[in-house]
Parts: structure tokens; sequence; C-alpha cells
């Protein structure tokens, strides 16, 4: 297993947000996460990549307990995320961001005197050429459209070389012909690479047509947890999320 | 204009090249009173540049920064004065002293951020201030440092400015670099968004002091040349006032820029002087100028120089300007 939870704990006040989730990640795999809107996805993954403590459970990567270590330890171990609300840096190229990205993976960002800008160019204008940015390298982030900013996210998050890669809504706000570009190129950095992906998403098309594996969230807790067509199934997950729409 | 040509005119180096020359042959043409004014300039440039290391690039604005430029004011006033150590190890001893500070005031400030980032920036300040302004029988208390000597063959007005110009020079290329570094970019990355360099894997604490240290550094460079210039050290150094001086020059001059904060200098002192010989309440006049600046011109001068040159170009180019 990449990674294994074990009954993760975490209350804001008087509500308890993650209560006892136990979930693992296969290798390789692609995994969804779903649930109503307070289920605790976000929570989760604000634990997983270290932006939250959790008051008590454990986190282990690749053998490793990885619980409650600083973002940017975890970052350096190997798991990056690409964020729910658009994350980038406004300022900054989209190439700078890419670069940058890359750069801070290799340990070079505390060099002072090397001219960045000649730095890891071939390796950033590949990352952009699969993601299909190459052509908007030199706008500034924020010039770009909605849409191009999430696959910025998401190729910030792929310039880090990880071995995990948590998406958090990849498809929030977009439109019906950039959810079909990002699905796919999501499967294919993910079949191309042997990367292991953790998605949350309220699109059930996307979630049911590329997971391997499914984990449902509910108050907290996981309910239920299998493969897409079993989800699909499950009486009790049609009752909390999934509703009648969605009839077997 | 051939491309080949505009390209080699927008990378900044023949501007820079310019300016160079301009500043060195200058001297030659005017008074005196130039002289002296513009080696004010020069090194209040190196202090406002070394500023915005740390609030332009890396967003962290500190109330405190006069506090490294005194401190290697002193650093200098006393070495030289007290212990008749010759310029040059003055010259050396200002930046690592104020450097030193820095790291210690910084490690406490970094725990901070944003307003109360700055008021503790300002707090640690004040205390250094309070500290020089009573210890007589160290700093010489609110007196400050008198006659503190300079070498003779930097007797001259015109010598003391190309040193001051020189030493100068070489701060802001080694600057320079640093803001084009990879750390450089990992500053501006926790300026526009703290929380992604994290998980990009940049602890932004530490850079941040870093850069904090840096910028220390470069002011107590900065207070060694000023104590030489004035020949003498006095505790307004440190005063909180005196922090004021760099946070708005970069802001006239341009804090997304580099050259911003110098040409911040040189307006701010052109202004002041202006101003000056006409009413006593000059800092009235000079705080309209600056609102108004910040209103008009949210880039500061450099900021809206560069935004027209680009409208300029891309509407030759046939393209719309950029929003």
């Amino acid at each position: 297993m990449l990674l294994e939870i074990e009954n993760l704990m975490k209350a804001f006040g008087g509500f308890q947000a993650t209560d006892g989730v136990s979930l693992s990640v296969e290798k390789g795999s692609l995994c969804a996460l779903i649930g109503p809107n307070g289920a605790g996805k976000t929570t989760l993954f604000n634990q997983i990549t270290g932006y939250l403590v959790p008051d008590s459970g454990r986190i282990i990567f690749r053998g490793e307990e990885v619980t409650g270590l600083h973002p940017y330890e975890i970052s350096r171990k190997g798991i990056t995320r690409a964020f729910q609300i658009i994350n980038i840096f406004p300022r900054l190229t989209v190439m700078e961001s890419v670069q940058l990205a890359i750069l801070a993976k290799r340990g070079k960002t505390l060099q002072c005197f090397a001219p960045a800008k000649r730095m890891v160019r071939e390796e950033a204008l590949a990352v952009l050429g699969i993601v299909g940015l190459a052509e908007r390298a030199g706008a500034l982030a924020r010039e770009l459209s909605h849409g191009d900013q999430r696959v910025l996210e998401l190729a910030l998050a792929l310039a880090g070389e990880p071995e995990l890669l948590l998406l958090d809504e990849p498809m929030a706000g977009m439109s019906p012909f950039e959810r079909v570009k990002v699905t796919e190129l999501i499967q294919k950095v993910q079949q191309d690479s042997g990367l292991t992906v953790l998605f949350c998403e309220h699109d059930m098309d996307v979630v049911f047509g590329i997971s391997e594996k499914v984990t449902v969230l509910h108050q907290g807790r996981v309910i239920a947890e299998g493969r897409p067509e079993d989800i699909k199934k499950n009486e009790e997950v049609h009752q909390v999320y999934l509703g009648q729409s969605w009839g077997i | 204009m051939t491309v080949d040509s505009r390209n080699f005119w927008r990378t900044g180096w023949p501007w820079a090249g310019l300016a160079v020359v301009g500043l060195l042959l200058y001297p030659q043409f005017v008074s005196r009173y130039y002289i002296v004014l513009s080696t004010e300039v020069v090194i209040l440039a190196l202090l406002a540049t070394s500023y915005n290391l740390i609030f332009g690039y890396a967003g962290m604005v500190s109330f405190g920064h006069a506090a490294f430029f005194g401190l290697g004011a002193y650093a200098m006033a006393l070495l030289t004065k007290n212990y008749g150590s010759p310029m040059l190890v003055g010259l050396l001893a200002a930046p690592v002293v104020a450097a030193a500070f820095a790291f210690i005031i910084g490690w406490f400030c970094m725990r901070t951020i944003r307003l109360y980032f700055s008021l503790l920036s300002l707090a640690f300040a004040q205390l250094l201030w309070v500290i020089v302004f009573q210890w007589y029988g160290f700093t010489g208390g609110s007196d400050g440092i008198q006659g503190v000597p300079r070498p003779e063959i930097l007797g001259s007005y015109a010598s003391y400015y190309y040193f001051a110009l020189a030493a100068t020079l070489v701060c802001l290329v080694l600057m320079w670099f640093i803001v084009n570094s990879p750390f450089g970019w990992s500053l501006r990355s926790i300026r526009e968004n703290t929380q992604r360099s994290q998980f990009l894997g940049i602890n932004d604490r530490f850079y941040k002091l870093i850069a904090f240290t840096i910028a220390g550094a470069f002011a107590g460079m900065a207070g060694g040349l000023y104590c030489q210039f004035q020949k003498w050290a006095d505790p307004e150094l440190l005063f909180w006032t005196t922090s004021a001086n760099p946070v708005l020059m970069s802001i006239l001059g341009g804090m997304f820029s580099f050259v911003g904060p110098s040409v911040g200098a040189v307006v701010f002192v052109a202004l002041r002087e202006i101003i000056k010989v006409r009413t006593d309440y000059w800092p009235l006049v000079l705080g309209a100028v600056l609102l108004t600046m910040v209103l008009v011109l949210p880039g500061g001068i450099v900021g809206f120089v560069v935004d027209k040159g680009r409208a300029l170009v891309s509407s030759r180019n046939g393209e719309a300007p950029a929003p």
C-alpha cells in the first residue's frame, strides 16, 4: 500500500469533521473519494497534506508515518495536491510557476546566485506540453482563463514529480468541454507515469467513469468502499448521497 | 527598429549601463551641493532596495528596517572612532552586525504574520533605539558619536560620492542576482500565495527569515556608508521615522520592480529638497504627493512606465493591451 490511514480523528470545537477514518490507497491506482458537502473530504485532504494536524490516528506513506508533519515536509516526501479553489501564483508567469515547482522538488530553491530563468526549462516545458499549456508559457497566471488556471494548478502538482497526487474537486467550475479535457488528462498522466491519484469530485460521471476504487464519506465516517459498480448498487450510499436519480 | 535591437533594449542592461555612465560623469558638471545630495540618494537607494527584498519580493511589511541601517552606522562609528579600526573593517562589520541582529529579531518576528509582523518589527526597532538613545557609556546616548574619521583619500565630496556609488552598485548587482535566483523566485511565490508555496515544498518561514537577514545585511551596509557620509552616528538613524523612508521610496518608485526603490529614492530626496526651501511643513506636502501616487499609480513610477511601455508595444504589434 502506498498510503494507509488508520482511525483518523479531527474535531473543530464540537464538530467531528473526521470521525475514525481508515483508508488505503494502492500504488498506481486511481481512487475517488465522494460524499455530500461537509462530509469531511477536504478536511481529510488537509490532514494528509499536513495543513491540519489530526487529533489522533495515523497517516502512513510508503511505510513511513507522516502524521503531523509540515506541508513542505510532506510535499518533499512525494505527496502533492491540487486545490478545490484556484490556488496559484497570480503575478508569476505560467513558465516561472512550473519551473519553481520543479526547483522546489529538487531542493534547489535555496540557491541564491544562479539565474532561475535558465534552470529546468526543458522539464518545465515538458510538463506544460503534457497538460497543453505550452502556448501560454509566457502569460501571467492571473491572465489565464478559469479553466486554464485549473490546468496550471494541476501542472504545478505534476511538476513536483509526486508519487501520490491528491486532487480536490478538479472539475469544479469547469465547462463540460473542459471537464472532458481534464478527465482525459488525469487518466493519461496516471496511465503514462504510473502515478497514484486520490481525488474527490461531485461529478459522478467522472467518478464512475475513471476510478478503480470509490470510498464514500458521510459525516466524517467511511460508509462504503469498493469497486465503482458495487458502490453504485449500495443502498446506504443512495440514501445519503447519490439519491434516486442514479437508480440501480 | 529590428526585432533584435528592440529585444536588446528590452533586457534592461543597456539602460543600466547608460545610468551608470551618467552617474559616473555627473559630478563633473554640478556644484558641491548636488554631489552631496547625490551621495545621500545613492546610499538611500541601497537602503530602499534592501528593504524591497522583503517588502516587494517577499511581501513582508516591516516597520523596523531603520534598526539595521542604524546598527550598521553605529558599528562603523564605534569601530573607526572608538577602536581605531580602518574604515574597510567598519564597512565589513556593518553588514555582519546588522545581519546578526536581523537574524535574531527575524527569528521572533517570523512567528507572526501581516500586521502583527509589522508591529513586532517596529517594536524591536524602537527597543534598539531606546537602548542606543540611553546608553551614554557605549553609544554616546542622545548625542550619538561625532567626528567619525574618514580616510584622507576619500576626503573630497566627489571621491566619497564615487566610493559610495561603487559600494552601492556592487550591492545592487548582488541583490539583482538574488532576486532572479531560485531563492528570489521562492520569495515571490511566498508573497503571491504562501499556502501554495508550502505545498510545493518551500519552508516559507525559513526562507523569509533568510530574506530578512539578507535585507538586514544590506541595510547595515547602507548604514555604514551613511555614517561615513555624515561623519557621525545618531540615534535618529534607528528611529521609526527613518524606517518609514524606505517604505515610502519603495511605494513611490514601484515595489514590484528591482529599480523602483532606487527611482523612489531619487524622487523622494528631490521632492524633499524642492519643498523644503519653500515651507517648513515639507512632510505634509510629501504626504499629499504620496497619497496621490498610491491612488493614481498603484504600481509606482516604474510600474506606470512599464505598463505604458507594454501597452505601446502591444498596440504596435496589433494586439490588445493587457488589462
